[in-house]
């Protein structure tokens, strides 16, 4: 926190994300002690990218002249109610003609795609929204939202970034469709029951030919895509279950247009990277940004592990992409980004937010 | 391909089912743009109908272009502001056929034919959703209203239901006040129905207590937190609501009990919070109040409580109104109204208690029964007024003389009793008997005039029933009456036997006088100076045929008393006026005297000088051959109507005679105002002529007193020599008795005045008087 702070007091907020494996308890209660007055937000991680590696705290200060941030924390018991009171920050930096909201969730990924949809009832179409899940190393508890002293549980913090600068987001997935787009035909809470009219898990084996004994990881490397007007767009997890009622672990809605998707057998680590944070540096009009926030999914990272990839040299590239700003790249576990259309929330993704 | 050729149907499959979701328009809008933003990938999607923005999404939620949006429905080339995007052109799609329609912008790339189709078709089942959900609403609306309405008809109901258990509490009051079930459980009905319908409060009723002016006390009670020490509580009737409404007699209300002033600090102790209190009368007087204590906070009486507290207040009053009005008429039936002592009926009651009492406690109990000597001489004389003050004040005085554990009753007509409970003997009751009479010996002052009353005492004390005790103390009551005036006498079991003696008599009398068979017998009235002849006095005898000649002295008095000697004494005159006829005709040259005896009653009698008139004229007899002879006390009630009736007499031409004079008042003030002729001394006087000088100055005062009002003068029971000669030498002009004859059958007399031999007597030449 005193590194993030570095001694000046222009601070207008601390971005804090911490290691889920960690007291982040303890560690919201002294951030907060640190930081005074100034609010601190964030969210637990499955590790942080950069800089200090998996078991590092991550502090990022926002402030000095030209931008404003503004906390807002909310719980989710009603998950779209929890997204318009997290944007209701955005009405304290309304003054700034370059805004962006900030989303940390956490919960069951069902309610994701309600807390972002909430945010945009009251951000619109003129505010991207960006932000990511609580993560947590996989197949280790939960996830927590933090704000000011506290870890949360079933929340929802918003940051609403109000800047005479731009402010960019971009997004990006590293996979490719397998076979042809397939119709959500039956959908529930948080799974996918039919496609196409059968059995989701069936139609999922018999595509990916994955046995019913396959291991978590092995899912991760066949996600589903929803499409949106220029293909699939918002790839969702399909998370290893036991499928009683023969449907998939997916958030995903009935009536929607997905793909099975898979890896991109090459390159897919730095043109990830280079599109989402080239689409976010776009906004900024050529302007080195004074820094890049990145939240990366922790799903991705062991797919791309289990390719042989090196995550590390995404990392170089977003540095290289920073210039001279700083980079924050987090490991979450659900990636939100909305730039254009109503839908925001992305699964195996990489979400870059540029600071100009 | 199939999967993206379905698409468009699944996803408004989708959407269909998802607007049908929410139960109104409003949510059903709004969930529609949403869906149709993300089926359609779209920024922003708006409603709009008649120019108002029903539901929309992409724009901030307080900056939606509504004019921009409504112009855009009417364009051609509709293009919409998309935040962050600025114009875009926008597809929109009619709602049904109503001015609704819906618009979608999207930024970049405008819709293909597929995504317009889908759009048109979300805007047909948006249509149907919304007209459908109208209907609803329409319905719900009504359904709200019929609700509402059910809520008011409820309420309604409710009140009915109350203002019913309020009319029902009330009807059921009435009918217990009109019943006349006992007052307590009438009064606790109110109080529990007071506290039941203000809403299960405490209530109680607080009336003046009788025996200590002043204060009040709880009639009854319920609700109150400790009831058993309400029930017992005593307060100053100036203190407290209760006392407020006594005083200002008004329905007083106190809420926020504990802060307000006026109110009683251990009730408010108690935990009460407000009090309401209505004033409650009896005969229109205020006697107390109907009280409610509410133990909820805030509590609030309302104008509907209040007056139903009123009402309940109002029946308590009808209810002690009426308890009194029961409690007076119960009086009126047990008391007599004139004198105000308790009647036959109460004091049979009372005697029936004391003697089952005094059985218990092995004591006794006695009767006085007293009979008041002459009360219908005075009643008659001197009106009925008169007869009912001096009824009153023999009340008073009776009641005066007891003790007060004794019960004085008014049986009848002049007739009294005394019940005497636990009596140590027969000698306390003759005390008590001796006491009373004492007290009604002393003349009683009625309008002016002073009236002496006695009373005979009949005593009885036994332990045997109510009805025997009384009216074995009647008989002895009969028993000292035939004693004489101011008599008491105690029952004795052979008492039994001489009253019904005595009845037996009095019925024969009757009989006898109906059928004529009293005799009149006459006692010549002799001149004292030489045994001259002077009149006969007429007697009447009454020869029973099996008791043989029953004495005067026992059927007249019994005559007088059962009103038959009017009928005999207009018997013993008509007898009496034929006789001196046919004398008068026998003995011309004297003309002697016929007196004959008019009790009281006959002078009262309206036909006695009629009756007189006629004997006089059917018998021919001329009337100053008639001689009237009334006693002494006769005279005493000195009424106008009795010397209305003696001068009618006298304008008969008859004469009257004082007879017994000197027994009674001897006053001299009745002689000069009625028209009397003659004075007859009474036998006594002539008794004592030879006992000593004071006899003798007794007798001649009379003669004197006769002599200087001119009057003449017959003394009366003249049994020796010695007595004719010295009545003669102090001037007695007549004398009668044994020393000349006694009294005997017309026919006896008739001969011994003719047997000129053995006659006794001379007769005048001329007449004496």
């Amino acid at each position: 926190m005193r590194q993030a702070l570095g001694g000046r007091g222009d601070a207008s907020a601390v971005l804090l994300f911490a290691p889920a494996m960690v007291d982040v308890d303890a560690v919201a209660e002294g951030a907060a002690g640190a930081a005074g007055d100034v609010p601190v937000a964030g969210c637990s991680t499955a590790g942080v990218l950069s800089p200090g590696g998996d078991d590092a705290v991550l502090a990022l200060a926002l402030g000095g002249d030209g931008l404003s941030v503004s906390v807002a924390a909310a719980p989710t018991v009603s998950p779209r109610e929890g997204g318009v009171r997290a944007a209701a920050s955005l009405g304290d930096v309304a003054d700034r003609p370059h805004r962006l909201l900030l989303l940390f969730a956490d919960g069951p990924s069902a309610d994701h795609a309600e807390v972002v949809l909430g945010a945009y009832s009251v951000a619109g179409a003129g505010i991207p929204l960006a932000g990511g899940v609580a993560g947590h190393p996989l197949g280790t508890g939960r996830g927590t939202v933090l704000h000011g002293a506290s870890a949360l549980r079933g929340a929802v913090v918003g940051v609403a970034i109000g800047s005479d600068a731009p402010l960019g987001v971009g997004v990006a997935h590293g996979c490719e469709p397998l076979g042809p787009p397939m119709l959500v035909t039956a959908a529930a809470a948080g799974r996918v029951l039919e496609l196409d009219g059968r059995p989701a898990l069936e139609v999922y084996r018999e595509r990916t030919g994955l046995s019913a004994a396959a291991a978590c990881d092995e899912t991760l490397a066949f996600p589903l895509a929803r499409h949106g007007r220029d293909g699939p767009a918002h790839v969702r997890t399909v998370e290893r279950d036991g499928g009683a009622d023969g449907g998939l672990s997916c958030a995903l809605e009935a009536g929607s247009l997905v793909s099975l998707m898979q890896p991109r057998a090459a390159g897919s680590g730095p043109d990830v990277v280079n599109a989402a944070a080239g689409a976010a540096l776009a906004a900024l009009d050529g302007d080195a940004p004074q820094a890049l926030l990145a939240f990366d999914c922790s799903a991705r990272q062991v797919v791309r592990r289990r390719a042989g990839q090196d995550p590390a040299a995404d990392l170089a590239r977003l540095g290289e992409l920073a210039g001279g700003g700083a980079v924050a790249a987090i490991s979450t576990h659900g990636e939100i980004a909305r730039t254009r259309g109503v839908v925001g929330l992305h699964h195996q993704s990489l979400v870059v937010v540029a600071v100009g | 391909m199939s999967a993206v050729a379905d698409w468009a149907v699944q996803r408004l499959g989708v959407f269909l089912a998802a607007v049908a979701e929410p139960e109104d328009r409003d949510a059903a809008a709004r969930v529609g743009v949403e869906h149709a933003a993300e089926a359609l990938d779209a920024e922003c999607v708006a409603v709009v109908c008649s120019g108002r923005v029903l539901a929309s999404i992409g724009w901030p939620r307080f900056e939606v272009p509504e004019r921009a949006l409504a112009r855009a429905v009417a364009e051609e080339r509709p293009v919409v502001p998309v935040p962050g995007a600025g114009l875009t052109p926008a597809a929109i799609a009619g709602i049904g056929d109503e001015d609704c329609h819906l618009v979608v912008a999207r930024v970049g790339a405008p819709l293909d034919r597929d995504e317009l189709a889908l759009l048109r078709g979300m805007a047909r089942g948006l249509r149907l959703t919304l007209r459908l959900l109208q209907t609803v609403a329409a319905e719900r609306g009504l359904r709200a209203r019929s609700e509402r309405q059910a809520t008011e008809n409820a309420r309604l109901l409710t009140s009915l239901r109350r203002r019913q258990q309020v009319l029902e509490a009330m009807a059921s009051i009435q009918r217990s006040i009109s019943r006349r079930e006992p007052l307590s459980s009438v009064l606790s009905a109110v109080v529990a129905a007071a506290g039941d319908l203000l809403s299960g409060e405490a209530a109680a009723l607080l009336l003046l207590d009788p025996e200590e002016p002043g204060t009040l006390v709880v009639a009854d009670a319920r609700g109150f937190r400790d009831n058993a020490r309400f029930l017992q509580r005593r307060q100053r009737v100036d203190e407290g609501v209760t006392g407020r409404a006594i005083a200002e007699d008004r329905l007083v209300v106190l809420e926020d009990y504990r802060r307000a002033s006026g109110g009683l600090s251990d009730i408010a102790a108690d935990g009460v919070t407000a009090v309401m209190a209505a004033p409650v009368h009896e005969d229109g007087e205020p006697v107390g109040a109907l009280v409610v204590d509410s133990y909820r906070a805030g509590r609030i009486y309302t104008r509907d409580e209040q007056e139903l507290l009123a009402s309940f207040a109002q029946h308590v009053s009808l209810a002690l109104t009426d308890a009194r009005r029961v409690d007076a008429m119960l009086h009126q039936a047990l008391h007599d109204a004139l004198t105000g002592l308790p009647n036959r009926a109460l004091f049979t009651d009372r005697l029936r208690h004391a003697l089952t009492a005094a059985r218990r406690r092995g004591t006794t109990c006695g009767v006085v029964v007293l009979d008041l000597d002459r009360f219908k001489t005075v009643n008659d004389s001197l009106g009925h007024a008169a007869g009912d003050e001096l009824l009153i004040a023999v009340a008073q005085r009776l009641a005066g003389a007891l003790r007060a554990a004794d019960t004085a009753a008014r049986l009848g007509g002049d007739e009294f009793a005394v019940l005497l409970e636990d009596l140590g003997g027969v000698e306390e009751a003759v005390l008590v008997a001796e006491r009373a009479m004492e007290a009604l010996r002393a003349p009683i002052p009625i309008r002016g005039r002073e009236v002496l009353v006695t009373a005979a005492a009949g005593i009885a004390v036994s332990s045997a029933g109510a009805s025997e005790l009384l009216r074995q103390a009647d008989v002895a009551m009969y028993r000292a009456k035939a004693r004489g005036k101011g008599r008491h006498a105690v029952f004795e079991d052979d008492m039994q036997a001489e009253v019904l003696e005595r009845l037996e008599l009095e019925s024969e009398l009757q009989r006898a006088i109906d059928d004529g068979d009293i005799d009149v017998h006459y006692q010549p009235i002799v001149a004292l100076d030489g045994h001259t002849l002077a009149g006969f006095e007429a007697l009447a005898r009454w020869s029973h045929p099996t008791r043989g000649p029953v004495p005067p002295p026992q059927f007249i008095p019994l005559a007088e008393e059962n009103g038959a000697i009017v009928a005999l004494g207009r018997h013993v005159l008509r007898a009496a006026c034929r006789q001196a006829a046919a004398w008068l005709e026998a003995l011309p040259a004297g003309e002697p005297l016929m007196t004959v005896n008019l009790s009281g009653r006959q002078l009262e009698d309206a036909g006695l000088v009629r009756d007189v008139a006629d004997a006089l004229a059917d018998s021919r007899l001329p009337a100053s051959s008639l001689v009237l002879e009334i006693t002494e006390t006769v005279l005493m009630q000195d009424t106008e109507a009795t010397i209305d009736r003696l001068r009618e007499l006298k304008e008969l031409g008859v004469r009257l005679a004082v007879d017994d004079f000197g027994t009674g008042y001897s006053s001299l003030r009745y002689l000069r105002r009625f028209p009397i002729d003659i004075l007859k001394m009474a036998k006594p006087f002539v008794d004592g002529l030879h006992v000593d000088d004071e006899g003798r100055a007794l007798a001649r005062t009379i003669v004197e007193l006769a002599t200087s009002l001119r009057l003449a003068c017959i003394a009366e029971g003249i049994e020796a020599p010695a007595q004719a000669d010295v009545l003669h030498d102090l001037g007695c002009g007549l004398g009668q008795g044994y020393h000349f004859a006694r009294p005997m059958a017309a026919d006896a007399l008739t001969q011994l005045l003719g047997d000129d031999d053995e006659r006794r007597f001379r007769l005048p030449s001329t007449p004496i008087l």
